[in-house]
């Protein structure tokens, strides 16, 4: 006989609002049914009525986590239709954003998979380091959520604090090396939740189409700052962790790998950040985009970004799309937990790190 | 922004000229005059590719045009069409990636994908009307 056991979508477990029904035969899952759509804003409709620089700081509340990459894409697009050269050392800053704002993304989640596990010491490990990073990202943006850094043709603020940047990159690379990656790598506990738990195989990863790191651990191997390089990362070197297992072991391998190669790529950004402008200018205060399509995509901590903007010649967008990663991602867990324990749905729906607030924009 | 040139030749996809295809703004895009939709996912599928997102506008007279992007390694490849009375044949079932950007295509430009079997709601609440980004009151 089986049952249902509905979950949110205001629920203790969840950390945001949606809906997961799980039917269950005892304590396995046979089927999954996800509901979303609980903080859906219309971000798209009210972009196509606001000018382009109101945009920007609308397009980064998209998200909480990964707002930069919002307003990094939305830029990078519009600059392909304006025919914008973005001066180098604003590439070099955007870089710096973006990777810190992934080690931000890896390590809340780090900490959010180390409480569902149960090791409620790492969940504060992870937490105060993630501070750090915070503290970071405040220095150089003045803001610890929303940086408001980009605008078209650049960023706002430059990087005069380079030591301190690199003193961070070290603090927590140190920690690691010396503690984190250690216990989530070898330890038993963590081991025996994670290993085997939620598979999502190769085949259903590209059937799916899911991106970022949880693709990776299911053997896709495709990271768009190597394989479509934009900014300055085709400049950069740093390697692109792929696992094969497909399951939550694998997923929080690939993301602990990843934060040790976004510590690598700063430490080369500030070593190479060349002195200069960090802006282009672009004339009018108030922006008109000649007619066009245009598409961009970057590489965000949770996968791949896209944008589209129309342009109509006006100083309105026609259209903005935004295809955020976890509203690619996020299906696949309707697989993922099929026969899994119903104890384990926590953590399989974790290991993705859903993004709803990036999902119901 | 610099491009960043992506070494693709339309023939390694067997594109036809007549198919119309040029590469601009960030993408290559493909604008044939008659898109036989499940015939482009059969083909993108078995090269390969991933089937990133559809991207919907309105136009005059009811319709929307509908823009199919693909990955098909590391570079963007967009095929650009239009709805018929505002319908278009679904390829959520050769690709289940898509089944959730058709369900937000209905809600927000009104698009019936014919041959759905799964029709739920997806961001919208229940009474809700689809067809929200439709500028009904505004001129094109």
């Amino acid at each position: 006989m089986s049952y249902r056991i509905p979950i949110g979508p205001f629920h203790p477990a969840l950390e945001e609002p949606y809906k997961l029904d799980l039917i269950c035969e005892g304590e396995t899952v046979r089927e999954a049914e996800l509901h979303v759509g609980f903080n859906f804003r219309a971000i798209e409709y009210l972009a196509e009525r606001r000018n382009y620089q109101q945009v920007i700081s609308l397009v980064e509340r998209v998200c909480g986590i990964c707002s930069n990459v919002h307003s990094l894409t939305f830029c990078l697009t519009v600059e392909r239709l304006l025919g914008l050269e973005v001066p180098e050392r604003a590439q070099y800053i955007r870089v710096a954003m973006a990777e810190l704002e992934r080690l931000h993304s890896h390590i809340l989640w780090a900490g959010i998979a180390a409480k569902l596990i149960g090791f409620k010491t790492m969940f504060m490990s992870c937490f105060a380091m993630r501070e750090k990073v915070m503290d970071t990202l405040e220095m150089i943006s003045g803001n610890r959520v929303n940086y408001g850094m980009n605008c078209f043709g650049g960023v706002v603020r430059d990087i005069t604090e380079r030591a301190a940047v690199l003193g961070v990159v070290d603090a927590i690379e140190k920690e690691l090396v010396g503690s984190i990656i250690p216990v989530f790598t070898t330890n038993s506990t963590v081991g025996s939740r994670c290993a085997g738990i939620g598979v999502l195989t190769n085949a259903q990863a590209m059937s799916m189409g899911i991106v970022g790191p949880l693709a990776r651990a299911s053997g896709v191997a495709q990271d768009l700052r190597r394989d479509a390089p934009y900014l300055v990362y085709d400049r950069l070197e740093f390697d692109v962790p792929v696992q094969t297992g497909g399951d939550v072991r694998a997923r929080l391998v690939v993301r602990a790998l990843e934060l040790i190669e976004s510590c690598r790529i700063l430490r080369q950004v500030m070593r190479d950040m060349p002195e200069g402008p960090i802006a282009a200018s672009t004339g009018a205060p108030r922006l008109k985009v000649p007619a066009g399509t245009a598409v961009a995509r970057i590489e965000a901590p949770r996968g791949e970004v896209f944008y589209s903007v129309t342009a109509n010649g006006s100083d309105v967008p026609q259209r903005v799309k935004v295809r955020t990663p976890t509203f690619a991602n996020m299906p696949a867990m309707q697989w993922a937990v099929i026969g899994a324990q119903l104890a384990d749905a926590p953590l399989i729906q974790a290991s993705i790190d859903p993004c709803y607030s990036c999902t119901d924009r | 922004m610099q491009e960043k040139e992506l070494r693709f030749e339309p023939a390694l996809l067997e594109l036809r000229a007549e198919d119309g295809w040029e590469q601009k703004n960030g993408a290559w895009w493909i604008t044939p005059e008659a898109l036989d939709p499940r015939t482009m996912t059969r083909f993108m599928l078995d090269r390969n590719a991933r089937f990133m997102t559809l991207t919907a506008m309105e136009r005059e007279g009811g319709e929307t045009r509908l823009d199919f992007h693909w990955d098909w390694r590391g570079i963007i490849l967009t095929f650009s069409t239009q709805t018929h009375e505002n319908k278009f044949a679904s390829i959520s079932d050769l690709c289940p990636a898509a089944d959730w950007v058709e369900r937000e295509t209905y809600e927000y430009f009104k698009v019936e994908f014919t041959g759905r079997d799964n029709t739920k709601p997806l961001m919208l609440r229940p009474g809700l009307e689809a067809g929200l980004n439709r500028r009904q009151d505004e001129k094109l």
